[in-house]
């Protein structure tokens, strides 16, 4: 086998392996994000599309309970990287599968109320459905600045049971997550 | 002495021995933190990752460190180096070794894990939970269908619509049902009247909007659903109206505290036991993950020890193998370095180091001895080389050895360095040597030392030669071969000759030539004083006897003067002089007397000229013409012929004279000893003629021979040339 052969072989099999890796990795996408004013504190509502991995999907259905976590900073627009932000949440919602009722529960890991949905899509469409998520304080504003809010969702690895760690950490289709997404604190 | 250097050794400690055990135990406390970490840890699991890469980064740096020595040592083999094989074989017998039973426990714990992970997940137990859990969903759902007509008869009897009647039915109707709470739903979700257990509640607690259009298209809802912070387990029914009327009714219905507590705990141990069975492959990936790593962790730190132990077991091995060598090849200064445990390779190198030292002791002594033999040898030949005596060695096959140079010149060999000719060889070659190769053939064969005296006759000359053999002997008593010394005693034997006449001669003289002048006198007296007073007759016998006794007298006195002048220490007054005019002076005196007659000349010496004293040569000349005109005496045919000429040899030019006659020749038994004092055939004459111009031309350096020409005989005499008068100097 000539070198070239060799070399086109070589880059053949590295693109199928990464196309491999692009259609498996099911990705977290927040299609839009919205801030309002609501008696005197910054409220978010956000619509994010958590599309679960094959992978991901099966271990719910045999009750893995799944962790999304959401990532929010609030920062002034053009803050330096070292800056420290205004304002850093992170909210960790859990979904899991009843076998006896057959439904799926979500429910906030720090506490509150159980939701259970008929269907796993109802569940997930409610879980990116969020409303009124409680940002700022609106006199923790500078009135001079403009602000951005910082927001990023992603699948706790670190919640998954024990044995299945090691795998979610190799395996791409486990590495479920938005980027970071940039939205105006609108006044 | 150079210690031979152990690369190996130092390269392993100096280098390489350190970072790979730092390397193997960093390795080995990342594999145990990544186990514990698949295994129970929850801190630990966050390090999953980057301790799987610090373990495979060390893994491959294992590797690296393996192929490195496998390539270096497959170099090493390539080239030959010493111990490479060994090392090889030792690293691939440690592998083995190790890597056998490595690979079996790993093959079985993998089995023994994947087949124990299997067998917590038994058929019939998931077959249990999953009816568990179907008998409670079929328990619950006989009660939840129930729970359903029930709802839509409390639905059907509600007719009045009106808010009020509803919260007044509602709540009736809710504490009759035993529901937690009864709501009631208008076409669009509104709700008309709802009625629940805590009054303060007074938002019903709505259906999913699925549920809710389901039921609107007339399949009415009934599920089991968890509710509040501690998963209460609760019924919900949503209704329409059997009637038709566009209403919905929900009844949310707790569960029996009891059926609700097993319910949670069957769900949960289901939960977990689905959870557990889908999680088993990841469990068996993980365990066979860390397993696997820790078996390449086994088999790498193998490796690099296998390399490690072999370079060190090898190292004295090779150092050896390399000292041997250079043994082989001749250097005897080798010293291993001792290796530091005391074992056998230790007293092995050890014992190398003694041997190489007594090796080279012993060649110190071998060469000692070498040059004390060659010095001896180098002695022999110079002592052999100055030897006047010939000395030859023959070995046992018979083939000449050794020839000193003496022995080349006495008896006229050029011998090669190669050549080995035997006695037979040299008697063909040459046929003068015969009676000396036939001596040393005839002696050669005894095991005896021997002596004899033999003579060689060569062309015109003759030598003596004193012979005494002996065999070698070598130190076994084994037969090396035959040693012969000879000397050529012709000067000797002529000299001792010589001495002996000459010792005669001077006794004659003085014995006989004393008393011959008082005979002489008393002879003549007795004459003188009775010649004249006897009688003519007694005077006449008194004149013939004393004239008898004075010529007899007189011839004496002639004949002790010869004796006298062979006797005659030589004392030769030499100069240049050419032969040829020398002789016409002599030759002339004969033609002055009247014998001319008889006497030729042929001079053709040229100008050659000699070194020498005129007045014995011309005694030379008048002796050869002399004897000559005695063999012709009687003849008168007779003719004598005197030549000179210059001939040029190889060992420079020599003038010749020779004297023919053509006479009766010379006897056969006289030929030999013809120039021997008192050897004539004549009657009258001393016998002293030609011995006294041998001695004279042997004084000068020349030789002298006679042979027979038939008719005649001829004496010939060779005289070495001076320098001649073309060199410049002044003609005699």
């Amino acid at each position: 086998m000539s070198g070239s052969h060799r070399l086109l072989l070589c880059a053949s099999a590295w693109l199928l392996l990464g196309a491999s890796l692009v259609l498996q990795a099911a990705e977290f996408d927040i299609e839009e994000a919205r801030t309002y004013l609501e008696g005197g504190t910054y409220r978010l509502d956000a619509d994010i599309d958590l599309a679960l991995s094959e992978q991901a999907l099966e271990a719910l259905d045999n009750g893995v309970p799944l962790t999304i976590e959401v990532r929010l900073r609030i920062r002034r627009d053009g803050a330096w990287v070292w800056e420290e932000s205004l304002q850093a949440d992170q909210w960790r919602y859990r979904i899991r599968y009843k076998p006896l009722s057959e439904r799926y529960s979500i429910d906030r890991v720090s506490g509150g109320e159980i939701d259970s949905f008929v269907s796993r899509e109802s569940a997930l469409r409610a879980l990116g459905t969020m409303r009124g998520l409680r940002l700022v304080d609106a006199d923790r504003l500078a009135t001079d600045e403009d602000y951005a809010v910082h927001l990023r969702v992603a699948l706790d690895i670190d919640e998954l049971p024990l044995p299945l760690r090691p795998i979610a950490y190799l395996r791409p289709a486990w590495k479920l997550e938005s980027k970071w997404t940039q939205w105006p604190l609108r006044r | 002495m150079d210690p031979v250097a152990s690369p190996t050794l130092n390269r392993f400690w100096g280098r390489g021995a350190l970072p790979a055990a730092i390397l193997l135990v960093t390795l080995f406390i990342a594999l145990t933190l990544m186990s514990d970490a698949v295994q129970n840890s929850e801190e630990l699991s966050r390090l999953f990752l980057p301790l799987l890469l610090l373990v495979l980064s060390g893994l491959l740096a294992l590797a690296v460190m393996v192929a490195v020595s496998a390539l270096r040592l497959l170099r090493r083999y390539r080239r030959q180096a010493a111990g490479s094989r060994l090392t090889g074989r030792m690293v691939l017998l440690f592998a083995l070794v190790s890597l056998l039973p490595v690979g079996v426990v790993y093959y079985f714990s993998l089995i023994f894990l994947l087949r124990g992970i299997d067998s917590w997940f038994d058929v019939e137990i998931g077959q249990a939970m999953q009816d568990a859990l179907t008998l409670n969903q079929a328990s619950l759902d006989l009660n939840q269908r129930t729970l359903m007509k029930y709802t839509e008869r409390l639905l059907a009897s509600i007719e009045d619509r009106s808010s009020t009647a509803l919260a007044l039915s509602l709540g009736g109707l809710r504490r009759q049902a035993g529901a937690i709470e009864l709501t009631v739903f208008g076409p669009s979700g509104q709700v008309y009247g709802t009625a629940n257990e805590d009054p303060t509640q007074l938002v019903p607690d709505y259906p999913q909007r699925e549920v809710q259009q389901a039921v609107r298209v007339g399949n009415n809802y009934v599920g089991l659903e968890n509710r509040g912070n501690h998963d209460e387990l609760i019924i919900r029914v949503l209704v329409r109206d059997p009637a038709g009327r566009p209403v919905q009714m929900q009844a949310i219905f707790p569960t029996s505290e009891r059926v609700g507590e097993l319910s949670a705990r069957l769900e949960d141990a289901y939960n977990r036991y689905t959870e557990l069975a889908y999680l088993r492959q990841s469990l068996k990936l993980s365990f066979s993950l860390t397993l696997s790593l820790v078996l390449l962790f086994g088999l790498l730190a193998a490796l690099v020890t296998a390399f490690h132990m072999a370079s060190r077991l090898v190292a004295p091995i090779a150092d050896l193998a390399r000292g041997t060598r250079a043994v082989a090849a001749g250097d005897y200064e080798q010293q291993l370095p001792l290796p530091k445990r005391d074992d056998e390779l230790a007293f092995l190198v050890a014992s190398f180091n003694a041997m190489t030292r007594r090796i080279a002791a012993a060649r110190d002594a071998a060469h000692r001895s070498q040059q004390a033999v060659e010095a001896q040898r180098a002695y022999l030949e110079t002592v052999l080389g100055r030897l006047s005596s010939g000395v030859v060695t023959f070995d046992t096959e018979r083939h000449l050895r050794t020839a000193n140079p003496a022995a080349c010149e006495i008896l006229g060999l050029a011998l090669d360095d190669d050549t080995m000719p035997t006695p037979e060889e040299i008697e063909r070659q040459h046929p003068g040597l015969t009676p000396w190769a036939e001596a040393i053939s005839h002696h050669i064969e005894r095991d005896d030392d021997w002596r004899t005296e033999m003579t060689l006759f060569n062309g015109e000359t003759r030598q003596v030669l004193m012979c005494r053999g002996s065999p070698l002997w070598q130190p076994g008593g084994e037969p090396r071969g035959h040693v012969v010394v000879f000397d050529d005693i012709t000067t000797l034997i002529t000299a001792q000759r010589d001495a002996a006449w000459g010792e005669v001669a001077r006794r004659l003289a003085h014995e006989i030539k004393n008393p011959l002048t008082p005979i002489q006198l008393s002879t003549e007296r007795i004459r003188h004083k009775l010649l004249g007073k006897l009688p003519e007759k007694e005077a006449s016998i008194v004149d013939r006897a004393t004239s008898t006794i004075v010529q007899q007298v007189q011839a004496m006195k002639q004949m002790v003067n010869d004796f006298s002048n062979y006797a005659r220490s030589p004392e030769i007054q030499t100069e240049p002089l050419e032969i040829d005019k020398l002789v016409a002076n002599v030759l002339d005196l004969y033609r002055s007397a009247g014998h001319g007659a008889i006497l030729e000349s042929r001079l053709e010496a040229g100008r050659a000229r000699i070194k020498g004293d005129p007045l014995r040569l011309r005694q030379v000349v008048h002796n050869l013409v002399k004897n000559a005109q005695e063999a012709l005496d009687g003849r008168s045919d007779g003719r004598i012929l005197v030549t000179t000429q210059q001939i040029d040899l190889e060992d420079g030019a020599v003038v010749e004279l020779a004297v023919a006659d053509n006479g009766p020749g010379i006897h056969d038994d006289l030929l030999e000893d013809l120039f021997e004092p008192y050897i004539t055939t004549k009657s009258k004459g001393t016998g002293l003629g030609l011995a006294i111009v041998k001695k004279i031309i042997e004084e000068h350096g020349g030789i002298i021979w006679a042979e027979n020409t038939k008719p005649g005989a001829r004496i010939q005499a060779r005289l070495p040339t001076g320098p001649s008068s073309s060199d410049g100097s002044p003609p005699t």
